[in-house]
């Protein structure tokens, strides 16, 4: 019996660690991003550009993640399921679980307005779930962003952010 | 006498030791194979591209064919109970660690590259009225270094054995020279230096082996990306040099 506890308090040491894994996505503000010092940053972002802030829902859903309030932000996502935001708000907060399969069956559902979110959150879902089932395809990925660069020629944000995520899965295969 | 022979087998075992430990990294950076790619972020340039240029000659053999690895120094603190040894290592880049001839990734980079920015068309057989283009890289070099050191502690009934190694940023190093004619006469005859100098990233990582993939890695990034910038500066050069013709 003793052994079974010491077990059991190993097993939820264990998993609180896990969930305090570093999220391996940070969504950010098109003004926050537009001040980062590139040449240095490694981290994978994932812009909120345009009118991406105008939405309640999204706005709502940037603070709570950049809170780290992830029980809130669900609560609150179940009430706004009829919002036209509420799937890539979904997604953004599933990528935060790392629930990436889940987070690519709301990035699907996410309606044209957001296309920009969607594309982007597509080839990133599709690079996780691949590089989870040992399917890592360097050169797809990398001509993936390409496609994206060149549909967005003047975002110079996006080409800073898709530089950063060619870094990432060039050494996380 | 007795003390000659012993210190030239002490010497001859730590010349071997050292051998050994650079033919060990080596061999184990060299089971890497990495990407030699970088993402073509230029603005497509709207521009007239009647001009026809064709790659006529290159020559990309100054890049080293293996990955080669060369101990630069190393240090050992041999106490009583606390033990330090400390090994630098200069490694340079070959092309068995790319997963593509270094060659075909340069003509491919400046084939797309052309094909966004350059104000021309590249052909494969020039017309009477075409440019003819001649690349020769006279310096084809990413070096960097790698730290190891381990650290040994002897308590009384007991020890504890701490190893790191580190990588340290690659640098670059690229000298070409590049000639476009039209006809006879020279329209452009221009040398480029590219030093493209490249951290690595940050890794928590303790896996020895992921950690010397991302070394071998991040030279390869290191080539690419002083690749894209000196491919770049060359097509800027050709714009140039067809509209003042």
């Amino acid at each position: 019996m003793k052994y079974v506890k010491i077990y059991l308090v190993i097993l939820g040491l264990t998993g609180l660690f896990m969930s305090c894994a570093p999220a391996k996505y940070f969504v950010e503000t098109e003004d926050v991003l537009s001040q980062i010092d590139w040449e240095r940053n490694v981290l994978n972002y994932i812009p909120l550009m345009g009118d991406d802030l105008h939405s309640d829902v999204l706005y709502a859903t940037y603070q709570l993640l950049k809170s780290k309030k992830y029980s809130q932000l669900n609560l609150y996502l179940s009430t706004v399921q009829n919002s036209p935001d509420y799937y890539p708000a979904k997604a953004l907060y599933c990528i935060a679980k790392s629930k990436y399969t889940d987070a690519l069956e709301y990035t699907d559902k996410i309606k044209e307005n957001r296309i920009l979110l969607k594309q982007l959150l597509s080839i990133d879902l599709n690079y996780e779930l691949s590089r989870m089932a040992g399917e890592y395809n360097y050169k797809k990925f990398l001509q993936d962003y390409q496609n994206l660069t060149d549909e967005y020629p003047d975002n110079d944000i996006l080409k800073k952010i898709i530089a950063v995520r060619i870094r990432y899965v060039r050494y996380n295969n | 006498m007795k003390y000659g022979r012993f210190t030239l087998v002490l010497t001859l075992s730590l010349f071997l030791i050292s051998c050994s430990e650079s033919k060990m990294l080596m061999k184990s950076l060299r089971e890497n194979r990495v990407p030699v790619d970088y993402l073509h972020d230029s603005k497509i340039a709207d521009c007239d591209r009647s001009d026809g240029i064709a790659l006529t000659a290159f020559d990309g053999h100054a890049f080293d064919t293996d990955l080669s690895v060369t101990k630069i120094n190393g240090e050992v603190f041999p106490f009583l109970f606390y033990n330090y040894i400390e090994k630098n290592f200069a490694v340079k880049l070959g092309q068995m660690s790319l997963d593509r001839d270094y060659s075909d990734f340069f003509k491919e980079s400046f084939a797309i590259e052309s094909g966004r920015t350059g104000c021309y068309s590249l052909v494969d057989e020039p017309a009477e009225n075409d440019y003819t283009l001649e690349i020769v890289y006279d310096t084809c070099i990413t070096v960097s270094k790698y730290h190891q050191n381990t650290t040994i502690i002897f308590l009384i009934f007991t020890y504890s054995i701490y190893s790191q190694e580190v990588g340290f940023p690659a640098q670059t190093d690229l000298s070409v020279h590049v000639t476009l004619r039209k006809g006879d006469e020279i329209i452009l005859d221009n040398k480029y230096f590219i030093n493209k100098t490249l951290p690595p990233i940050p890794s928590d990582n303790m896996n020895i082996n992921k950690m010397r993939f991302d070394f071998v890695s991040n030279m390869a990034e290191s080539l690419s990306l002083g690749t894209k910038e000196c491919i770049e500066q060359i097509i800027d050069d050709i714009n140039s040099g067809i509209r003042k013709n």
